[in-house]
């Protein structure tokens, strides 16, 4: 029985995610069933599950955890999944996006991820990893009509794939030298290990690495980021840039921090140099970019780096420090792309620069809130992006990587440039736009405030939600 | 005009009163102006800062309000105008220089004021007749010695021009903040050059992949 | 626990903004209301700050109003606020200037009233924030936070450069204050290090004994956030753009009190916390203040535009207060926390004055104007007395800051003391020249003849900053007075003998001794903590620091 209350959540979510498919091919024509609403629920139980399975510490079918970091991760995902179905109502309606197919694969890329958090076998982790990648490359091309949708969604798949293999040549290989692809016996082999590791064993971590750090979008396995996220419907690109990360993250924080922990000292300075160049490359392009979707792919590229360097630090401090990144990253970004989905029209996407220009005087309560997210993502105080930053620089200023700190700041000093561009257009520059601005509807409205009051909480309040990530990482080991 | 002048002579006399010189048996009213400042707690200070730059050494030769904070130092007196107040009544020389120094003063004023009131008030015509007696002489003086133009030639053109085009044009504007915005340029510039990087092509994105997993794999094969 | 005194005045000015947030006013039809109630708030906080004056106590060094309650507990993060003599002025200099810089607003400000009122009381906010945090961290989120009103405040309601200038102003601060955020969680950790425990509480971070070499790196990353906020040269060339875009609000707000948080985080923190290494860096600072000082005022010289004139002064009268602060000595020290609030007052009153000028001629370039005395007389006249004041005349408020200073930094270094004094020479010059052309000669300029005289609105704004230069030239002691016995522990402080810290300064012995506990974080009541420490660094040490709360 605990075996299936370990995976309550997840089941939770895959259950709903059926029952959202098949309501749809059941209901009459021209009647609307609200499936979003359905997966609000299911994403809410999905939430309560894993509140009331917090400290329990299941492991379910042997492979799959329910300890709380994976809880902690579940409740990120459910939280950016009720933001993101919140905010797709209008856009499904909008671009003609066939609505079953639509809430179905997002809540299946949902289950997905919580797959990936809380499995401690290398090969679950690869399920779940297909599970999430394959619903996330439909999502990209879901609007049939679009032409850059498609090609996005096929480049995202292509080079997916080419990832795909690389991370399963890393379980291979982690396979001939374990005899087990079960993270715990991988750890302990490893650390058994007294007279250093194997190349075979150094290589199973290089494809590894270069596995997790496709799906991050790290440096330089990044190339995919910009185009994919400029192609999906806005709306997904929100959801994407968030629930994959923060998904890929717990695998990738599970996987090297409890299997590959042993060899720390071997995988440091690579993923250092991945961090620095990811963190440099993403906020540096990131200010020649004229369109705001482009522009945020950058600035996600840029977040994933400063998330290596809780990961490069690799203590207590780093680990909860990027569970609570984590948290702020995804519910600040999946807000801000929210907002822009919110304010196109059928043939006016919102995307350039441009298109926010007196946006203070039209919508005056969006742009507030818009300003919000963007001083969050760029590390601002008194919001949550400010915490989120400063808890994995404190985490490398505790293990001495000053440089790494230093580099970090100096960089996120430069992405408020970029983020700082939107909010001179539009608070600093006259109106330009003519066509109406399209109706907002109440839930989406709601959306963002929700996320808008969460980013002040964690900015301001911080305390309780740090507890629970530093309570996360203890049990993780 | 007269009504300004009238203020400010009733300003020269009344504002003497604020320091009567202590041989006159008065006392100075300002010293104890900024007296927070010089407390006995200021003293400890320099005897603290011993290793701290020329700091006890160059006090001797300060301002007349540095002398009672040296003396309370060393004296540990419990309140430094009081002492200063004190020492000036004990002490015949220095009663004696201030008199001298009032005495001549005085004296050089009233020549002043005699002179002025002989040349405008008492024999108008023999300022003219001197004035063309020395007329060389008088010009010197009508223009001041030529001072103004002296300091103008010397000192305000110099200042002001080189303010303008070197301090303030190329130094300034273009060296400081010239490097601030530089950076800028230098951050928005490398921008323009990466992201030609991202072309589009899929071939560029999977060799950029290619790249990466070499690099990785070739730095664990390599050791 | 007694009222919250120091709470309430940070707190009060915010959610007066938030207040007048919940006003609605479509198509401005409540602007005057709004002005109305914003002021009032602001005059409320005005008020209050004078209660924190009148409940302070002057004969005491230490920090008092003190509230200090948990916040962040695994990392020892504390909402810690208190307020000494040195912090005290300043608070009240905020309150003092924040409702005289609305009044300023009253015509200039025509579009989005409740949003300018609304982001000056914020800003109003942090600056009071910044000035009573004793928590390192609470210190920074205040201090960065600040940036944001700021930043909106130049770049909507400013001039044509108001983005750019507004953007240099935001991120040339950030870049700055950045490192120092680096170095703030760097002491974090070395206490940690030294006593189990993280900690970002100033006190007991004075406590603290680093290593001369982490001590200066750390001291460089503090000084450089600090430098360019006061703005020491050479980074003082965000302000001359600032100060030009922004609305007179915020060159007032900018000038009186934002330049001043530069300052006071020198003496605050920078000194402080790394005396060794403060001291050791002190002539190369006191040098470049001196530098400013000179420079500031050749380049204000030849400025054509008023606002940039007496934005490159305050290059120059700033470096006047860098350079008390780095004299390290009673005088210098005291000097420079006075010359603080005088250059708040003065160069204060100075930006209301040209914005006056600029309400009625939209124009700030001194070539514009010539005469005004003929046609408004009280204006020309409070100018006059700002002017005198920022020029440092004997009997106004100026030259006992002036004088201070120069005399601390003679008993430091004659030879710097000297070349400042030659800025004492140059303000006249410059100040003088300007008012002259401005002010006197024959009325040349047609569009000067129908100009109004100061209005009521215009005394109220004025008047105060006219007869606090007069208050404080004549009873300096009123103020010099509670900030003594501050002035003095500081000074003491950074004299102190320390265990020979710089003899022993074997830089590669890492760990020798370095973890020593010494007493235990009792909360609610700080006890000196006394950490014989020696020669300790940042290292790479796995050593298990715990977070548990």
């Amino acid at each position: 029985m605990t075996d299936f209350q370990a995976i309550m959540p997840t089941l939770i979510v895959t259950l709903t995610a059926i029952v959202t498919m098949v309501a749809e091919s059941f209901q009459p024509k021209g009647d609307k069933v609200p499936l979003g609403g359905l997966g609000l629920i299911g994403l809410a139980g999905a939430a309560l599950a894993s509140v009331l399975l917090w400290g329990r510490d299941l492991t379910g079918f042997g492979v799959m955890r329910a300890d709380n970091f994976a809880l902690f991760v579940n409740v990120t995902l459910c939280a950016i999944g009720i933001l993101t179905i919140l905010f797709s109502g209008p856009v499904v309606d909008r671009e003609r996006i066939p609505s079953g197919e639509y809430y179905a694969l997002t809540l299946f890329g949902i289950s997905g991820m919580m797959l990936m958090a809380g499995a401690s076998d290398l090969l679950l982790i690869f399920l779940a990893l297909e599970v999430m990648s394959l619903s996330v490359y439909v999502l990209t091309g879901i609007r049939r009509s679009s032409e850059k949708g498609a090609e996005a969604a096929f480049k995202y798949f292509l080079l997916g794939s080419f990832s795909s293999a690389f991370f399963l040549y890393g379980i291979a290989f982690t396979y001939a030298v374990v005899g087990s692809t079960r993270l715990d016996q991988v750890a302990a082999t490893l650390a058994g290990q007294a007279d250093g590791p194997s190349v075979m064993v150094l290589l199973a971590l290089g494809l590894l690495l270069v596995g997790f750090a496709f799906k991050v979008s790290a440096v330089p396995f990044h190339m995919w980021t910009p185009d994919a996220y400029e192609g999906a419907p806005t709306v997904v690109t929100g959801f994407m840039s968030t629930g994959v990360k923060a998904a890929a993250f717990a695998a990738f924080i599970r996987v090297f921090l409890s299997a590959f922990e042993p060899l720390h000292a071997e995988w440091a300075p690579v993923v250092s140099a991945i961090a620095v160049a990811t963190m440099v490359l993403g906020t540096t392009v990131g200010v020649a970019q004229n369109n705001v979707k482009r522009m945020l792919a950058y600035s996600s590229i840029a977040h994933g780096g400063y998330l290596l360097v809780g990961l490069v630090a690799a203590n207590s401090v780093g680990k909860a420090g990027m569970l609570f990144y984590l948290l702020a990253y995804g519910v600040t970004n999946v807000a801000a792309f929210g907002t822009m989905a919110l304010l196109s029209t059928e043939d006016h996407p919102h995307e350039n620069v441009r298109d926010f220009a007196g946006l203070w005087q039209r919508r005056p309560v969006l742009a507030a809130m818009m300003t919000v997210f963007l001083l969050s993502l760029g590390g601002l105080p008194p919001t949550a992006g400010f915490v989120a930053k400063w808890y994995v620089f404190a985490a490398a200023v505790q293990e001495g990587y000053f440089g790494i700190a230093i580099i970090g700041v100096l960089t996120s000093v430069i992405s408020v440039y970029f983020y700082l561009r939107i909010v001179v257009m539009m608070y600093m520059s006259e109106d330009v736009a003519v066509d109406p601005a399209p109706l907002v509807p109440r839930s989406a409205l709601a959306g963002l405030a929700l996320a808008t009051a969460a980013i002040f909480y964690l900015g301001v309040v911080p305390t309780r939600v740090i507890n629970l990530a530093v309570q996360s990482v203890q049990g993780l080991f | 005009m007269a009504l300004p002048l009238v203020l400010l002579a009733v300003g020269s006399v009344v504002a003497g009163y604020v320091g009567v010189p202590h041989a006159l048996g008065g006392s100075n009213s300002i010293e104890t102006f900024l007296h927070p400042s010089f407390h006995p707690a200021a003293a400890h200070a320099p005897a603290v800062a011993g290793d701290h730059g020329p700091a006890a050494a160059s006090e001797h030769g300060g301002p007349p309000e540095t002398a009672p904070a040296t003396t309370a130092a060393q004296h540990d007196a419990p309140a430094a105008g009081d002492h200063a107040a004190a020492g000036g009544h004990d002490d015949p020389d220095k009663a004696r220089v201030e008199l001298t120094l009032m005495g001549v003063s005085t004296v050089l004023a009233l020549l002043g004021i005699g002179l002025a009131a002989f040349f405008f008030l008492q024999r108008p015509e023999a300022a003219d007749a001197a004035a063309r007696h020395f007329a060389p002489v008088h010009r010197l003086l009508l223009h001041k010695y030529y001072v103004d133009e002296a300091y103008d030639a010397a000192l305000v053109h110099p200042l002001r021009d080189g303010s303008n085009r070197v301090l303030w044009k190329v130094v300034d504007a273009g060296l400081i903040d010239g490097a601030v915005n530089g950076t800028g340029h230098l951050v928005r510039e490398s921008a323009g050059a990466l992201r030609l990087l991202q072309t589009g092509s899929v071939r560029v994105y999977a060799a950029s992949l290619s790249v990466g997993a070499l690099l990785v794999l070739g730095y664990y094969l390599a050791r | 626990m007694s009222f919250p005194l120091l709470s309430t005045v940070v707190f009060a000015p915010l959610l007066g903004a938030l207040l007048l947030l919940a006003i609605p006013n479509r198509q401005n039809a409540r602007d005057g209301l709004v002005r109305g109630l914003a002021l009032g708030i602001s005059l409320l906080v005005f008020v209050l700050t004078l209660l924190v004056w009148r409940a302070f106590d002057g004969r005491s060094a230490d920090f008092q109003l003190v509230e200090r309650v948990a916040w962040i507990p695994a990392f020892g993060i504390e909402y810690h606020v208190g307020v000494d003599g040195i912090s005290l002025w300043l608070i009240v200099l905020t309150g003092f200037l924040t409702p005289l810089a609305l009044l300023s607003s009253w015509i200039g400000i025509e579009k989005k009233v409740k949003e300018f009122s609304f982001f000056v009381l914020a800003l109003q906010a942090g600056m009071l924030g910044v000035f009573v945090s004793l928590d390192l961290f609470l210190f920074y989120i205040f201090w960065d936070a600040m940036l944001i009103p700021m930043y909106f405040l130049i770049g909507i309601w400013g001039y044509d450069q108001r983005i750019y200038a507004a953007i240099k102003f935001i991120l040339y601060t950030m870049a700055g204050s950045v490192l120092m955020l680096i170095a703030i969680i760097g002491l974090a950790v070395l206490h940690a290090q030294a006593t189990g425990q993280y900690s970002f509480n100033l006190l007991r971070l004075y406590e603290l004994s680093i290593e001369p070499r982490t001590q200066l790196w750390f001291f460089l990353a503090f000084a450089l956030a600090f430098a360019i906020k006061v703005p020491l040269f050479p980074f003082h060339t965000w302000l001359p753009d600032a100060h030009v875009q922004a609305p007179t609000a915020g060159s007032v707000i900018l000038a009186g009190v934002l330049l001043k948080m530069g300052t006071y985080g020198l003496i605050r923190f920078a000194f402080p916390l790394f005396p060794d290494a403060a001291l050791q860096v002190a002539p190369f600072l006191g040098t470049l203040a001196v530098i400013g000082i000179v420079y500031g005022a050749l380049v204000a010289m030849v400025q054509p535009d008023m606002k940039k004139l007496v934005a490159y002064s305050s290059v120059s009268h700033m470096g006047f207060i860098v350079l008390g602060i780095c004299a390290a000595n009673v005088q210098g020290m005291q000097g420079a926390v006075y010359q603080m609030l005088n250059h708040g007052v003065s160069t204060g009153g100075l930006f209301l004055i040209v914005g006056m000028l600029s309400d009625r001629r939209h124009t700030r370039q001194i070539a514009e104007y010539g005469g005004l005395k003929h046609v408004m007389p009280k204006l020309v006249a409070a100018f006059l007395i700002l002017t005198l004041s920022s020029i440092a005349m004997p009997g106004l408020n100026g030259f006992v800051g002036e004088f201070l200073t120069l005399m601390g930094a003679y008993r430091w270094r004659p030879v710097l003391a000297a070349v400042a004094a030659t800025g004492v020479i140059l303000s006249a010059v410059y100040m003088l020249w300007m008012f002259q052309r401005v002010n006197y000669g024959a009325l040349t300029n047609p569009k000067n003849k129908q100009l109004p005289d100061l209005s009521p609105r215009e005394w109220a704004a004025i008047g105060p900053t006219l007869v606090m230069a007069v208050v404080m030239g004549v009873v300096p002691n009123l103020f010099l007075a509670p900030m003594a016995p501050a002035v003095d522990r500081l000074v003491q402080r950074l004299h102190a003998q320390r265990p020979a810290l710089a003899r022993t300064a074997a830089h590669d012995v890492v760990g020798a001794g370095r973890v020593r506990r010494a007493g235990k974080v009792t909360a609610g009541q700080v006890r000196p903590l006394r950490v014989e420490v020696r020669p300790l660094r940042v290292e790479p040490s796995r050593a298990a620091l715990s977070l548990e709360p």
